[in-house]
């Protein structure tokens, strides 16, 4: 979604190196993230796609796990090494949780499975950009947006100064929500940051919990902070 | 199913120097023959020895016999001998120093016979009187104190009637055993070959494709274990292509449905762009949304399955606490319930750890509690038990929902599989299918039982096979 790109802040386009040898695959990533207002090159060949990301220049790169030429792993390693630390998104088509591993522990800072949805890579990207634009020197304290805040040393939830009792894991959800406020957040990405876990669990039960979080934190009357985006997922604003 | 172009058959089995049974006989047969001619000959060179040792004997008393007679006595005593000989057996001969005869039967000095006492045996060889056979002897010389030489022979002909008895039996057993041997061998590998003929046409109908056909059965050797190996072999590979049938006439139902739906509402969108207006245009083009998501999520199981089945290591493995495990799960989709107002009621007993992967088993135990408040009506009631048994941990999961029938509780199991009062509720038919597929790599099993209605979902967390 459009909505998350143009998002106040952004003052120039971010730019994006994709390395993937699939051209529909290609293709398709393109003009979704262009339409995003991301500025993307496209790589197809994997020693190519390395020299392109050790020259720089990019603010995030998506990288295929499979690729001629040089595998994506290694690409990975090779450009850590060289002291290259763009924030990484990979994608594959192996899912296994041991692939996932492996891409991490490379230096991946994402891993996406194919096929995936559009709004997700977008959304996943955006999480990555937003890493880059504000590294947290210092750890927060407080989480604030509008009128909720989070204090993260004693959990302690409030908005408009009066208390909001949560339990443990809707405050997880929305201590997550409130780090990557105004952010598209996908019900995959809840799951995996809040659970842990790397299966799809089916939309409807991310959504009883946000239904759950909701009724406490968007009171009948007062402005609703937490959104749905139908067929995304949710956005704190 | 595609038809693939089968390499071609092995060389024709039928040539029948070809066959195990046939070679071995015959091999059998031809070392049997040489060891029986072996052994008899060993026998045969035994008696002719002895017997010709036995012959020296007489030979040499004889010759003590005469060492007792003066020299000039001997040739009497020689001719006296000879007439005293009915039966020809011995034969003498005395002779000059320098070979002249002077008495006896044999004219003259053996070729080659040295007179020192020694047997030996001389083939037809003998210079006897005119008018008497030559037969074998073996002979045996010593020289006189007045340098006279004295001969004496003896007839061999009864040793050698032996020896060649043996060499008859010899050959003829040999000839037997071999004969006995190569024809059992040619016997015996006809009857293998027929056996080989029957299971060679019911494997070209199977891969034909015919895999109802099964190898024929009935001696226990070899190759009748063979033959029930490649049996359960079959069965097993029937019972996967049943499944693979089964997921495709699955797919055929599950995806079809929503694929048309679909189509139609592209094809209304279509025929209608100038006379709909946004909203309801908006409306279908949701609905398809929506269509082709829960397609999406079918293939996205789908290739879940695939890939939990390709697990083969257990890399992921791990000590995993059950009971903190279903505990998450519990409090992940106890909203899931509260919403539908179904009773949620968990009972877990502390138990003893076990190995396994995490995310696996939190993945399979995730789709039971689905599939337990998909089921279950509006304030039904979903009860979780987790106890530990004799071996390991035992989690039953029991919902009030349609239950399933006896009947269908194997076929639940395999992909696809919905059963017909539970058409109408949304889900891939796939989430079992991922439990089985977790069941599988861990060597757990899952177990359905329950009142029907009403469905026991037992995960018991052993391995089994090592039981």
């Amino acid at each position: 979604m459009s909505t998350t790109a143009a998002e106040p802040g952004t003052v120039t386009a971010s730019r994006v190196l994709t390395i993937e040898d699939d051209r529909m695959a290609g293709t398709e990533i393109i003009a979704e993230l262009e339409k995003s207002g991301f500025l993307v090159d496209w790589e197809d060949d994997g020693s190519e796609g390395l020299a392109r990301a050790v020259s720089g220049g990019y603010d995030v790169i998506i990288l295929d796990r499979l690729l001629p030429g040089l595998d994506g792993l290694t690409i990975l390693t090779t450009m850590r090494t060289v002291g290259v630390h763009t924030p990484v998104l990979m994608l594959s088509a192996l899912g296994d949780v041991d692939e996932r591993i492996r891409g991490l522990r490379a230096g991946g800072d994402d891993y996406l499975t194919k096929p995936f949805d559009p709004d997700e890579l977008t959304a996943r990207l955006e999480v990555l950009l937003r890493r880059r634009r504000e590294p947290s020197a210092q750890p927060k304290t407080r989480l604030s947006v509008g009128p909720l805040t989070v204090d993260l040393l004693t959990r302690k939830v409030t908005r408009d100064g009066a208390d909001v009792a949560l339990l443990p894991t809707e405050y997880r959800i929305l201590e997550f929500m409130m780090r990557h406020a105004g952010q598209l957040i996908t019900r995959t990405m809840l799951f995996e940051a809040v659970w842990g876990y790397h299966f799809d669990p089916g939309t409807n039960l991310i959504d009883v919990h946000i239904g759950r979080l909701r009724k406490k934190i968007d009171t009948p009357g007062v402005e609703p902070l937490l959104q749905t985006v139908r067929g995304s997922g949710y956005i704190l604003s | 199913m595609t038809e693939t172009r089968s390499a071609p058959p092995p060389a024709d089995p039928s040539r029948r120097w070809h066959t195990t049974a046939f070679r071995w006989l015959s091999v059998y047969a031809l070392m049997f023959a040489l060891s029986v001619m072996a052994l008899m000959g060993f026998i045969g060179w035994l008696v002719t020895t002895t017997m010709e040792g036995d012959t020296d004997v007489v030979m040499q008393w004889q010759l003590f016999y005469f060492d007792s007679v003066a020299d000039e006595k001997l040739a009497d005593a020689i001719e006296r001998r000879i007439d005293l000989g009915q039966m020809h057996a011995n034969f003498y001969g005395l002779f000059t120093a320098d070979g002249r005869h002077i008495a006896g039967d044999i004219l003259a000095v053996p070729r080659g016979l040295p007179p020192d006492r020694t047997g030996h045996t001389f083939d037809r060889t003998l210079t006897l009187v005119p008018g008497e056979p030559v037969p074998v002897v073996r002979a045996m010389a010593e020289l006189r104190r007045n340098d006279q030489e004295l001969v004496l022979a003896r007839d061999l002909t009864h040793v050698l009637r032996i020896r060649q008895t043996m060499i008859h039996a010899l050959v003829g057993a040999g000839v037997y055993c071999l004969s006995i041997g190569i024809a059992s061998g040619f016997l015996l590998s006809l009857r293998q070959m027929r056996r080989v003929r029957a299971i060679r046409r019911v494997t070209l109908k199977i891969a034909q494709g015919d895999l109802n056909q099964r190898l024929p059965v009935g001696d226990r050797d070899e190759l009748d274990m063979l033959a029930q190996l490649v049996n359960h072999m079959l069965d097993e590979v029937e019972r996967l292509m049943n499944e693979v049938k089964g997921a495709s006439d699955g797919i055929a139902h599950d995806l079809r449905t929503p694929l048309a739906h679909i189509r139609t509402l592209l094809a209304r969108i279509a025929e209608r762009t100038g006379s709909l207006d946004d909203a309801s245009i908006k409306g279908m083009v949701e609905q398809a949304r929506t269509e082709t998501d829960s397609l999406l999520d079918r293939f996205r199981a789908m290739l879940r399955i695939s890939e939990i089945g390709a697990l083969k290591r257990r890399a992921g493995f791990g000590t995993v606490d059950m009971c903190s495990l279903i505990g998450e799960l519990c409090e992940l989709y106890e909203p899931l319930a509260e919403q539908r107002s179904i009773q949620w009621i968990v009972h877990l007993d502390p138990v003893q750890p076990i190995q396994g992967d995490r995310a696996l088993l939190f993945e399979a135990c995730s789709n039971l509690l689905d599939n337990a408040i998909k089921f279950s009506p509006d304030g039904g009631m979903v009860h979780i038990q987790l106890t530990q048994a004799p071996f390991g941990p035992r989690l039953g999961i029991t919902d009030n929902g349609p239950g399933i029938p006896v009947h269908e509780r194997e076929a639940v199991l395999q992909r696809f599989y919905r059963s017909d009062h539970t058409r109408h509720i949304s889900g891939s038919g796939l989430g079992l299918g991922i439990v089985t597929a977790v069941m599988r790599v861990h060597d757990f099993v899952l177990r359905i039982s329950g009142e029907f209605p009403g469905t026991t979902m037992t995960v018991e967390c052993w391995p089994h096979t090592l039981q």
